[in-house]
């Protein structure tokens, strides 16, 4: 049950040029050079900053409630981050060279890297700085200039968009979330991509380049790892590439293909949604304070339990409920199934149950911030200017009333789709609907508990 | 085409915003000297600069920011009271001052323990001989109290000087 959107005469149009996405990410560029000098040389007052504001507000919550769940990685079609190091690259801003070409050195990323671990960790680093990060204009300048001073630098060492495919710690879990996205790139007919010995899409030719994302779109299953460059639908010649609008979630749906280090991002961004959920929202000054305090012993603690809670914690608890189901759903039929592959497989109800607490969790800070961005765009600097009259507008809560009547759908929602997706796993693997409660507790008791954070 | 947007957004961007902000703070063509003060919490410096020499008959633009509490601002002398100084906003005080003198300012919101000693002071100089009434001396002097004797100790005190210094001064001069 799908539909190629791009076959739309207009919008196959603008998806075949390349200036329409070109000048999108241009903007983006422009945001992100603001944001920087913002962060760099405006005013320490965060809500003040276009740094603090555009990025940490009015981006993150584009990108969580609206971007990734409706339209999957298409923040990374637009993205500025690799952009400059890609034109350097392919020592071109818009028409591509002739075959493709690339100026790099090209080497391959290792292949022990070849995984998500290494973004799991980027997040993980990220997450554990954030409450400086999030309120502190130079470090989130220094943290969006080091992004993009890597990924420049992997541009012209490694092949294509390494930074995206393996560093980028956004990607890792925009990437894990899109499997929810109504929307997927894939090939219109498997079996034209069969017969086709070019295979252009990967290799590039005159009218663009292969596959940025090192991925062979004829067997693209997932969004997971498909960053909606379009690039392979301007190369391929036998217009078998298409955009389809889809059912919701259709990713979540596959049997195989399920990795270790995918349940880890999907846990590291659960416990994250847990932790950010008490540490920034929650109402123990104590905790937010002591995140703040980098360096100090409180701080060392705090920095353990958040560590622990994502790389052992929580995994344990998961892997346990996996465990227990596998006793207690004892196989239909005679089938043996290790831990580790229910490990993975059930993993898939981490998606949805973590992307509802992120989108919980962020509605309760932009509803109530989101006036900030109005100062901040006339006063970007917070130097005192008023370039467009909105300089004076004074900080006010949208609905905030509202916050907890949207959160507690949008986390029952999460859990009603995780429990459908446990009892599932289930059937795949022979087992009686027994052995998904756990998962399925599990489940519920991490919803309750983000329920309690919110409603409490 | 494409490489006049980098160009712009690489090099133009910043060049604007430095620029922009340049020109509105651009000195004596304006006929006004622009004075940027910026007030942080007692323990991070309070008023920096804390010390202003301006000259009688100078027509100044005070323009004070703040990048982390909320402060006030009031220089009695010259009849300044500025309520709120928000983080991140600037707030903008055109003054005059007529007379030569020494005019004390300081903070009016309380912004920290060490509130009290966040002050500065503000040298006004000029060709007539100084005739300057001794100012009111400060509530807490005339009740009395000596800041230096009480109980609650800031629990930071800055290796260097805060603006107190100068309010400091001010206070050997009463006891003349």
């Amino acid at each position: 049950m799908r539909y190629a959107i791009s076959e739309i005469p207009l919008i196959k149009r603008v998806l075949k040029s390349r200036w329409p996405q070109w000048s999108i990410v241009a903007v983006m560029l422009f945001f992100f050079v603001l944001a920087i000098i913002a962060g760099l040389f405006g005013t320490p007052a965060g809500n003040r900053n276009f740094g603090i504001v555009f990025v940490w507000i009015v981006w993150w919550a584009l990108l969580i409630l609206l971007l990734v769940p409706f339209a999957g990685r298409l923040w990374c079609g637009v993205c500025p981050i690799p952009a400059p190091g890609e034109w350097l690259q392919r020592r071109a801003l818009v028409r591509p060279r002739p075959g493709g070409k690339l100026y790099t050195l090209g080497k391959k990323w290792p292949r022990a890297f070849r995984n998500i671990w290494l973004q799991n960790a980027g997040f993980l680093a990220v997450a554990l700085f954030s409450a400086v990060i999030l309120t502190t204009p130079i470090v989130t300048a220094l943290l969006l200039l080091g992004f993009m001073l890597v990924a420049v630098g992997t541009s012209l060492v490694f092949e294509r968009r390494t930074f995206c495919r393996y560093l980028c710690p956004v990607g890792g879990f925009i990437g894990l979330y899109s499997q929810v996205a109504p929307i997927e790139l894939r090939v219109k007919d498997p079996a034209v991509c069969a017969g086709h010995k070019e295979k252009l899409c990967y290799t590039g030719s005159d009218d663009g380049y292969g596959c940025p994302w090192l991925v062979f779109p004829g067997s693209l299953t997932s969004n997971t790892y498909c960053g909606l460059c379009t690039e392979c639908l301007k190369t391929c010649n036998q217009d078998n590439i298409a955009i389809f609008v889809r059912r919701p979630g259709a990713d979540l749906l596959k049997t195989t293909g399920h990795r270790v280090d995918e349940a880890y991002k999907g846990l590291i961004m659960l416990a994250c949604a847990l932790l950010y959920s008490a540490v920034l929202i929650g109402p123990w000054g104590v905790l937010k304070e002591t995140a703040r305090a980098v360096g100090t012993p409180g701080w060392f603690v705090y920095a353990g339990v958040f560590l622990a809670l994502n790389l052992a914690i929580l995994p344990g608890l998961f892997w346990l409920a996996v465990r227990s189901g596998q006793s207690l759903g004892k196989p239909v039929a005679n089938a043996k199934t290790t831990t580790g592959t229910l490990f993975g497989d059930y993993a898939a109800v981490l998606v949805p149950l973590g992307l509802t607490a992120w989108v919980a969790f962020s509605l309760s800070f932009v509803l109530v911030n989101f006036s900030y961005a109005w100062p901040a765009l006339s006063d970007p600097m917070g130097w005192g200017w008023n370039l467009l009259g909105t300089a004076g507008m004074p900080w006010t809560p949208y609905v905030p009333g509202l916050v907890p009547v949207l959160q507690t759908p949008v986390l029952l929602i999460g859990l009603a789709v995780a429990v459908a997706l446990a009892l599932r796993t289930a059937r795949q693997h022979g087992q009686s609907p027994r052995g998904a409660l756990p998962v399925v507790a599990f489940c519920a008791v991490v919803t309750i508990g983000l329920l309690g954070l919110y409603l409490a | 085409m494409a490489l006049a947007v980098v160009f712009i957004v690489l090099v133009v961007l910043p060049a604007t915003i430095f620029g922009y902000q340049a020109w509105l703070l651009r000195p004596a063509s304006a006929g006004v000297k622009i004075v940027e003060i910026i007030a942080r919490a007692p323990d991070q410096g309070g008023f920096s600069p804390d010390r202003l020499s301006l000259k009688a008959g100078e027509r100044v633009r005070l323009r004070i920011s703040s990048p982390d509490v909320l402060h006030g601002f009031t220089i009695p002398g010259l009849g300044v009271d500025v309520d709120e100084i928000y983080p991140g906003k600037v707030v903008e005080v055109d003054l005059t001052p007529d007379k030569p003198g020494r005019y004390a300012f300081a903070c009016t919101r309380w912004c920290g323990v060490d509130h009290w000693r966040m002050r500065g002071v503000i040298e006004v100089a000029g060709d007539s001989p100084v005739v300057v009434a001794p100012p009111e001396p400060p509530l807490f002097q005339q009740l009395g109290v000596d800041l230096d004797a009480m109980v609650d100790e800031a629990h930071i005190i800055p290796s260097v000087k805060p603006s107190s210094g100068a309010g400091a001064g001010l206070n050997r001069h009463y006891r003349q």
